[in-house]
């Protein structure tokens, strides 16, 4: 995570400060100005915290690093006072003259932090060419003192340090005119960097400012201000004329003002759009990334743009709106932009936006990709829910499938076969009755014999056809059906069913082929000595029990309780079967019957 | 006495129809479906009608229907005798304890036991209730638990054939016992179901009939005790 690899920094302010508290310590002047001193080192302070805050919402912009850095070149300048006065090392002694010709590199950096907010990249030629001229004349200036500043000039460098190895300019005077004129010079860039400052705010809608504004009008400021001391110091030394105040209130106003440069960058990352932190975990809500019409709430909310709008595509369904409209892909104008969501090179989406948040392209990017993902999650659950959903569906019609035959053959059986076989049963009586006196016994014994297969025949076929369809079942429901089943069980079965009238047909019947199943098994296998079936009904759920205390054991992977696994499976519900052996066997069916 | 047959099997219509030629039942039509049994009926005018529970069109309750339409146009002048394939005890009870007598449910094999058929068309031409042996059987085999229980055998015997719809004479003729004793054992089964005792023959059927039918209905509900009034959906 981002800003767990910040932590370490977060150390940065804390000693930034005891360095910043050293410095007031030891400058000789503290105790005449201390607010002066309090806020020149306090700026680098801000700079720092701005930038952490910066680098924690925009993990993968330079802007946050940028401003860190920025705030600890604050300090090159003035680092000399934390050294003992007579340093014994060479290089430490000669840092108070490298802080001199290496101070104000912030500058160019929060030039351009400032120029780039909240992005990374330089927007026009203009601005580069700003920047470019700062940067061209700070290191030209830099490279004069390199090469001009003997011991004795510029702050904390006496006399006695040691000698500058680059020294080339002998000629203390030249070296003063030109160090006047490159700070001038510096001071100008700085000048034309408040300038271009400026033009980008006013090239921002008005509407969109709302983190620009803090960043643009403070960086502006900071710049000016900076620029104007650089330009008066020249005017001062050389013209005699004071163009800004080197003392009294307006010098520390100038301080104050420029506090607004940091301050400005520090409010404007936290008021800026939206960051990508946000954006991933916006993904990440309590039950998962947000849908639909959620995800374009949070979406608004995160990124800072109340007019978002959130459109899916679909092959099949074209644009949708968050509430599932019908809907068109706006053209972009001069306030909203499109951003595309694909995968895998296909559109599946869009957020249509305020065209400011282009200013941030990893951002856009990260939430595209983010909101990308999550509605293709959604899509995929969306379709494994309708396949489930058609296997579901295909299960219950194989089941009905299954029914109608039963249906169909019990009538068969009962229009056809026992008809016939009532009908030969009347033709042997008739001829029972024709032979006339005359007739030898056995013949007479034969015929009914024949009579009584033929009963046994009808009473077998009669069975058969209410094994395959429970005419009971459909006339009167499932308690008069499952008395029937334990009437004609052959071990005693108690039967408590406390049902509110009838129940769908699908459900009574998935209830009743378990209860029969069960009775049947009962009666086969378990030697059983009594069987209880009980049936509620609760909250929309058919329960069913048929329990016995028989020997266990069943066989789970049969055809038969496989059936039933199915059956009840088809019409939405639950069935287990608990059997272990030598402790009877338990099925409970739980079975959807809202109607 | 003059009868009308409503069967969908020519083979058993036939067949019913030449038995009962054959014991001098005059047969006065035969219909295939519902219509032409009610038209043949209206036209025919006969003391009792022999009618399959399943015809054509639709061969689920065709018979029912014919027992409506024949009630509400005839009244009770003309006996009707339901056969049917369901051993469904509920159901036969249903139909004739709610009758005013002249209502018969038999299991259609019935029809090969000539002289118990022929007895029972006879006892429905004269208004009197028949319900299918079998059944009754059936009720009082599974019904040991409740009050049926107590009976001794022979009262168990006296009430199948009460059920059956026979008369007290009959039962003597039965059961090869004296009229006094069956009125005796009557009493008892009268008292023992907690009937109140019923003048009449047919009446006193029905009575039994609609004791049996109550019997028949599965368990009432238990109370509500313990369920909260909102858990019921």
């Amino acid at each position: 995570m981002p800003v767990a690899r910040l932590r370490p920094l977060l150390l940065a302010p804390v000693v930034l400060m005891a360095l910043a508290i050293v410095t007031l310590a030891k400058r000789p002047p503290f105790a005449e100005a201390p607010l002066d001193y309090l806020f020149d080192a306090s700026t680098g302070v801000v700079l720092v915290v701005a930038g952490l805050v910066t680098w924690a919402r925009r993990p993968s912009a330079w802007t946050g690093p940028l401003i860190v850095l920025a705030g600890y070149l604050w300090y090159v300048g003035s680092l000399y006072v934390i050294l003992p006065d007579r340093p014994a090392n060479e290089l430490l002694a000669r840092l108070p003259f490298l802080g001199f010709a290496l101070r104000g590199y912030y500058d160019p950096i929060l030039a351009f932090v400032i120029l780039t907010f909240p992005g990374d990249r330089l927007e026009t030629r203009r601005d580069r060419l700003a920047i470019g001229a700062l940067l061209a004349l700070m290191l030209a200036h830099s490279a004069w003192r390199l090469i001009g500043v003997r011991p004795g000039i510029g702050p904390g460098n006496p006399p006695d340090a040691p000698a500058n190895p680059l020294f080339l300019i002998t000629d203390t005077g030249t070296f003063v005119t030109g160090d006047e004129i490159l700070t001038a010079a510096v001071g100008a860039a700085l000048v034309l960097v408040a300038v271009v400052v400026l033009l980008r705010r006013r090239r921002i809608r008005p509407g969109a400012r709302r983190a620009t504004d803090p960043v643009l009008i403070g960086g502006a400021i900071w710049a000016g201000l900076a620029g104007l001391y650089g330009i008066g110091a020249y005017t001062h030394e050389v013209l005699r004329v004071d163009i800004v105040p080197w003392e009294g209130p307006g010098w520390t106003a100038q301080y104050l003002l420029r506090m607004l440069g940091p301050l400005g960058l520090l409010v404007g990352a936290i008021r800026v759009r939206g960051s990508s932190a946000a954006a991933i975990a916006l993904m990440a809500g309590p039950d998962g990334p947000p849908r639909g019409i959620d995800m374009e709430r949070t979406l608004r909310r995160t990124l800072d743009d109340p007019g978002l709008q959130l459109l899916q595509f679909g092959p099949g369904t074209g644009w949708l709106d968050s509430t599932g409209r019908a809907s068109a892909l706006p053209a972009p104008d001069a306030d909203r932009a499109t951003t595309l969501l694909e995968r895998d090179g296909t559109p599946i989406g869009a957020i249509v936006h305020d065209v400011t948040l282009l200013d941030d392209p990893a951002l856009v990017r990260t939430v595209a990709a983010a909101v990308a993902l999550a509605m293709d999650n959604e899509r995929l659950q969306g379709d494994l829910h309708a396949q489930l959903e058609e296997v579901r569906a295909s299960r219950a019609r194989i089941v009905e499938a299954g029914d109608l035959e039963r249906r169909r053959m019990e009538r068969d059986l009962h229009d056809g076969a026992q008809q016939r076989l009532v009908a030969l049963a009347v033709s042997l009586r008739t001829i029972r009755s024709r032979l006339g006196p005359d007739v030898a016994p056995p013949v007479i014994s034969e015929l009914e014999a024949a009579g009584d297969l033929v009963k046994a025949a009808i009473d077998e076929v009669r069975e058969l056809a209410r094994g395959l369809d429970p005419s009971i079942l459909r006339e009167a429901g499932l308690g008069a059906a499952v008395q029937s089943l334990a009437d004609h069980s052959s071990i005693p079965v108690t039967v408590a069913i406390d049902l509110h009238g009838r129940l769908p047909a699908r459900a009574e019947t998935a209830a009743y082929f378990v209860a029969a199943e069960a009775l049947a098994n009962a009666a086969k296998h378990s030697e059983a000595s009594a069987v209880t079936v009980t049936a509620t009904q609760a909250a929309g759920l058919l329960s069913l029990e048929v329990a016995d205390d028989g020997g266990g054991g069943a066989d789970l992977e049969g055809s038969g309780i496989r059936g039933l696994a199915d059956r009840i499976a088809a019409v939405g519900g639950t069935f287990a079967v608990d059997s272990p052996l030598g402790a009877g066997t338990r099925i409970r069916v739980s079975i959807p019957c809202a109607s | 006495m003059r009868v009308v047959i409503g069967e969908d099997s020519l083979l058993l219509r036939e067949g019913i129809a030449r038995l009962l030629v054959e014991r001098d039942i005059d047969v006065v039509g035969q219909a295939g479906d519902l219509a032409d049994l009610l038209a043949v009926v209206d036209s025919t005018g006969p003391d009792a009608v022999v009618v399959d529970i399943r015809m054509p069109p639709t061969f689920t309750d065709e018979g029912l229907q014919a027992v409506q339409a024949i009630r509400a146009k005839h009244g009770t002048a003309i006996g009707i005798l339901v056969l049917s394939q369901h051993l469904d005890a509920r159901f036969a009870l249903g139909l004739v304890s709610n009758a005013e007598g002249g209502l018969g449910y038999l299991m259609k094999e019935r029809i090969a036991d000539v002289d118990d058929f022929v007895d029972a068309l006879r006892r429905v031409a004269r208004g009197g209730s028949i319900v299918d042996p079998d059944i009754v059987r059936d009720l009082l085999a599974y019904r040991q638990r409740d009050v049926i229980g107590t009976l001794t055998d022979r009262e168990r015997e006296v009430l199948t054939l009460m059920a059956e719809g026979r008369t007290n004479a009959a039962i003597c003729d039965r059961l090869a016992i004296g009229l006094k004793t069956v009125e005796a054992h009557v009493n008892t089964i009268f008292s023992k179901l907690g009937l109140e005792p019923a003048p009449g023959d047919n009446r006193r059927v029905l009575a039994v009939l609609a004791f049996l039918r109550r019997a028949a209905e599965p368990e009432p509900r238990r109370s509500n005790a313990g369920q909260s009034p909102g858990s019921r959906s």
